[in-house]
């Protein structure tokens, strides 16, 4: 598993800079990729294995000096044509390029992860060469539709690398994390996706999401108390199961479900003590409530401003800017005004803390919040749509004695219906993964946690690797299904 | 309008109906204008009113005129002068010593440099009870010391060697007894550091006797801090964040990350949709619609690989690493936003420059690029702010090294007890302006990328 992964990585390590040498030169772009994965393969996975290579960095490095001697003595895919002065030029430069960037590829080497910048330059030296280096004209001989697929890729191979490396493959190391007990403190060392890890301190494969949200079934060795529902009852009478494997300790905050056996072992369900379940309402209520109450502010602006009136356009300038604003610094303007002596407070001459309060009130302080935040980004989308309804639908129903309030419900309304679709989704989606905007505002406290407080508590309180990353896939889990059933049931009934 | 009713229906239901939406709508205004714009003008006025005026005085509305001046005074003195403590003929003597080479000081002030070498003391014994032994004392007690009473123990007085002292004074006043000690700068061991310290906090202190404070500051070319501006940062919101928690940095790292992204994603998109608007090849449409999925996975939950990658690759603490996290959240909106433009210029445009012989790279240079200008400039503003406010990425990668801190990091530490609420409000000033500035410029511009780009927020 470990190994395959590798030898994928260092295949596609080579097939890059294959390709861009084959485009460049005016070959057939295949052969470069196949050339180059098959020498990728060999230095990082043979070479690493045998020693010869130091570490997966300078690998890297001698891949991309591998690659400017190829450029250097590749001839451009041309035999009818002398070299031009431009091209004897730009292959004497490119000689001096190589030679500065195996000096700084070797001094990489050497002084391997004490300076990432050096491996940065020694890139951004390669990709100068490759736009120096003059192009052959074999690409004029091939198909055009060929020629042409083959620039759109060298076009969107950095931006696709990029977001991909940085969105895509997070994903799925997510899912391989979540599985392991994994602290902070090991992160220097783990391997990527062994699964070594998994039983070496009695958690299994499972322990993350069974410790955060799961059900226990397990076998103790005790006997049942009378009733018949636990095995054993401490001084507080609080149930305790106590199994061989597992410490009193992996029990706290376990409540049994049911236990059934008979003699000396008994097979126990256990749930775990429900502070996960409320979390995961409390976010979905949160993410629903804010985004519905953005969109409507958002509606009754877009509706305010649709009509022309002396300073509009200054007033939709006022409009965007909690929007726009830097979150940190709206966050910290809100948590002044709210404070327990700040100027809400003092004007209603109370000393509610609003955003500490044991209730629900942080919470709703947040809602708000988000619904001040967010109604501009709905306004704007909502108030391009309106501008757009045409004004002889309203001077119809006028004549037909429509009400504004009927011309609302009537013509206004179904005509944004796809727009509050595209909203509602869009707004759902990011305000469930949002964390700055709750952590900011009310910091971690139990009565705001919502699933990415959570996650990031975890991270760097709990300092567990694993346990958040399974927080993380439960939460992308909810999500999917809360996006199915939206696409089941509303954008289905709309087609 | 009334003039054109018929005059027997007065109270027409038309007219009600539009009497009432004028007044609903004005409402609505003025309830907008305040629920939008009063946090922030909150924000102007705290932060120019002291901690005490905001304790005792929590719902005024208006700075006074004295707040003012005692917040905008502090500024004044750190533009004209840097510092609010006033220089002292030590620190003046450091300055000159730090400027000029010491011989050529000394020379100046006809100085010559004496060196008084330590005498050697004998080592003594005592016997001291052990109820009475010192700390120091207890590091010094021989522990199999013989004929010792009981409860008494031998402590050894290892006497403290003094040091080389080091003398400057003027050659004239020299007196012949310490001609024996005259040495030479030049000829002072330059290896070993501390001792050209000592060489040169004697001729520091020497130079301090003989001169006024006017004569140092003059040689200096400084003017003395005046007394209004002494000890008064501690007073102005502005100043204690500016100078005592040190933002300068915090506002050139935001500049350098936030441009960089801009540049980077720029060079990256601009080719990018070109390539998904103009070309066809496989997979093209994957592209395009694939890109525009990364906004459904949630900030926190990549983090946590990220963090364990960048870890390992040494690349958590470093700028590098978080402007490629920025450019793969920035790359999708520029990507769309720069489609939506491309797709509005007419193709033909690009096809009569090919034809006429450019690359597909130049028709995109010469012909593309300055057509969609308007874009460009309005995805490079969106950039600017996407990287300018990101607090998330920042705070999990680069909160150990305080170097290295954005903005929002600084202002991120402001948030505790010790620092003053109108600090904490200048601090959000601070790191709100430029894009409040960037957004008034651009308004209109920005509100057309903003629907056509659904910049993530």
């Amino acid at each position: 598993m470990n190994m395959l992964l590798e030898i994928i990585l260092w295949a596609l390590i080579g097939a890059l800079p294959g390709f861009y040498i084959f485009f460049l030169r005016g070959y057939d772009t295949r052969i470069g990729i196949g050339l180059g994965a098959v020498a990728g393969v060999l230095i990082g996975v043979a070479g690493q294995s045998l020693g010869i290579v130091a570490s997966p960095l300078s690998a890297v490095v001698i891949i991309m000096g591998l690659v400017a001697i190829v450029l250097l003595f590749l001839p451009a895919a041309q035999y009818d044509v002398a070299p031009s002065m431009q091209q004897r030029l730009f292959t004497l430069l490119g000689g001096l390029l190589i030679f500065l960037f195996l000096f700084v590829g070797v001094s990489e080497i050497v002084f391997f992860g004490r300076n990432i910048d050096s491996g940065i330059v020694t890139i951004l030296i390669l990709i100068a060469y490759i736009f120096l280096i003059p192009r052959g004209s074999f690409e004029e001989r091939q198909s055009k539709n060929h020629r042409i697929s083959n620039l759109a890729y060298a076009l969107t191979i950095p931006t696709v690398l990029i977001v991909m490396g940085i969105v895509i493959f997070p994903v799925i190391w997510n899912l391989v994390l979540s599985l392991r007990p994994i602290d902070v403190a090991d992160l220097p060392d783990i391997s990527m996706v062994s699964f070594e890890d998994v039983t070496a301190d009695g958690r299994n494969w499972y322990a993350n999401f069974e410790a955060q949200a799961g059900l226990r079934l397990d076998t103790v060795p005790c006997e049942l108390v009378e009733d018949g529902s636990a095995c054993a009852v401490d001084e507080d009478g609080n149930t305790i199961y106590v199994s061989a494997r597992r410490t009193i300790e992996d029990y706290r905050g376990w409540r049994e479900w049911f236990a059934f056996g008979g003699g000396e072992e008994h097979t126990v369900v256990g749930v775990r003590d429900p502070e996960f379940y409320p979390m995961i309402f409390r976010t979905l209520g949160y993410t629903l409530a804010s985004t519905v109450s953005a969109i409507f502010f958002g509606l009754v602006a877009a509706l305010v401003v649709r009509e022309a009136f002396p300073g509009r356009a200054i007033f939709r300038g006022f409009l965007l800017f909690p929007y726009i604003a830097p979150v940190i610094s709206v966050a910290f303007i809100w948590k002044i005004l709210l404070r327990s002596d700040g100027l809400i407070n003092g004007l209603m001459g109370t000393r509610i803390n609003f955003l500490g309060d044991n209730s629900l009130l942080p919470l709703v302080m947040v809602i708000l919040f988000q619904t001040w935040r967010y109604f501009p980004f709905a306004f704007l989308f909502l108030l391009a749509r309106i501008q757009a309804i045409p004004d002889d639908m309203y001077e119809a129903a006028k004549v037909d004695g429509a009400t504004p309030i009927n011309r609302l419900i009537y013509i206004t309304l179904p005509q944004l219906r796809a727009v509050f679709g595209t909203l509602f989704l869009l707004r759902f989606i990011w305000t469930f993964n949002k964390f700055d905007d709750v952590f900011l505002l009310t910091g971690a406290i139990s009565q705001t946690k919502v699933i990415p407080v959570q996650i990031f508590e975890l991270l760097f309180t709990a300092s567990d690797v694993g346990q958040a990353s399974a927080v993380a896939v439960i939460m992308a889990a909810i999500l999917a299904v809360v996006l199915i059933i939206y696409f089941r049931f509303f954008l289905v009934e709309e087609n | 309008m009334a003039q054109n009713k018929p005059k027997n229906s007065d109270f027409s239901r038309e007219e009600l109906e539009t009497r009432i939406g004028v007044v609903l709508r004005w409402f609505m205004i003025v309830f907008f204008f305040i629920v939008t714009v009063f946090p922030f003008y909150w924000m102007v006025n705290l932060s120019f009113r002291p901690e005490q005026d905001i304790q005792t005085n929590p719902t005024r509305l208006v700075p006074t005129w004295d707040n003012i001046q005692t917040t905008l005074h502090p500024i004044g003195c750190w533009i004209a002068h840097g510092r609010d403590e006033a220089y002292t003929e030590d620190e003046l003597a450091t300055m000159l010593l730090d400027k000029n080479s010491t011989p050529d000081i000394m020379e100046e002030y006809g100085l010559t440099l004496l060196v008084i070498e330590p005498e050697i003391l004998p080592t003594t014994y005592s016997v001291v009870a052990e109820a009475d032994l010192t700390d120091a004392q207890s590091r010094n007690v021989i522990a199999d010391a013989e004929n010792v009473p009981e409860g008494f123990v031998l402590v050894e007085n290892v006497p403290e060697q003094g040091t080389i002292q080091y003398l400057a004074v003027p050659t004239d006043l020299l007196t012949d007894e310490q001609q024996a000690y005259v040495t030479e700068y030049s000829r002072l061991p330059q290896s070993q550091p501390r001792v050209i310290i000592q060489a040169e906090n004697a001729v520091k202190a020497a130079i301090v006797e003989l001169s006024t404070e006017e004569e140092l500051l003059e040689r200096n070319n400084r003017e003395q801090v005046p007394a209004p501006c002494v000890n008064v940062f501690n007073q102005s919101s502005f100043t204690i964040v500016l100078v005592e928690q040190g933002f300068p940095p915090f506002i050139w790292n935001s500049l350098l990350l936030s441009l960089l992204t801009v540049s980077l994603t720029l060079l990256l998109a601009i080719p990018a949709a070109y390539a998904i608007t103009r070309l066809r090849y496989m997979g093209r449409n994957l592209m395009s619609w694939g890109i525009l999925m990364i906004y459904m996975f949630p900030a926190i939950v990549l983090a946590i690989p990220l963090f364990v990658v960048f870890t390992r690759t040494g690349l958590r603490e470093t700028l590098e690493g978080l402007v490629i996290i920025y450019m793969s959240g920035t790359l999708p909106v520029a990507l769309y936003m720069l489609r939506s433009y491309f797709m509005t210029i007419p193709p033909e445009l690009e096809e009569a420059a090919l034809i006429d012989g450019c690359t597909e790279l130049e028709t995109v240079w010469r012909i593309t690029i300055p057509l969609a200008m308007p874009a460009i400039a309005s995805v490079a503003l969106y950039t600017f702010m996407i990287a300018w406010n990101e607090f998330l990425y920042a705070f999990l990668f680069l909160a150990a090294d305080n170097t290295r801190w954005t903005l929002p990091l600084g202002l991120q530490r402001l948030d505790s007890q010790e620092v003053p609420v109108s600090a904490l409000m200048a601090g959000s000033l601070i790191v709100s302006i430029p894009i409040i500035v960037i957004f008034f410029f651009f308004e209109r511009f920005l509100t057309q990328g903003l629907t056509a780009g659904a910049v993530k927020g």
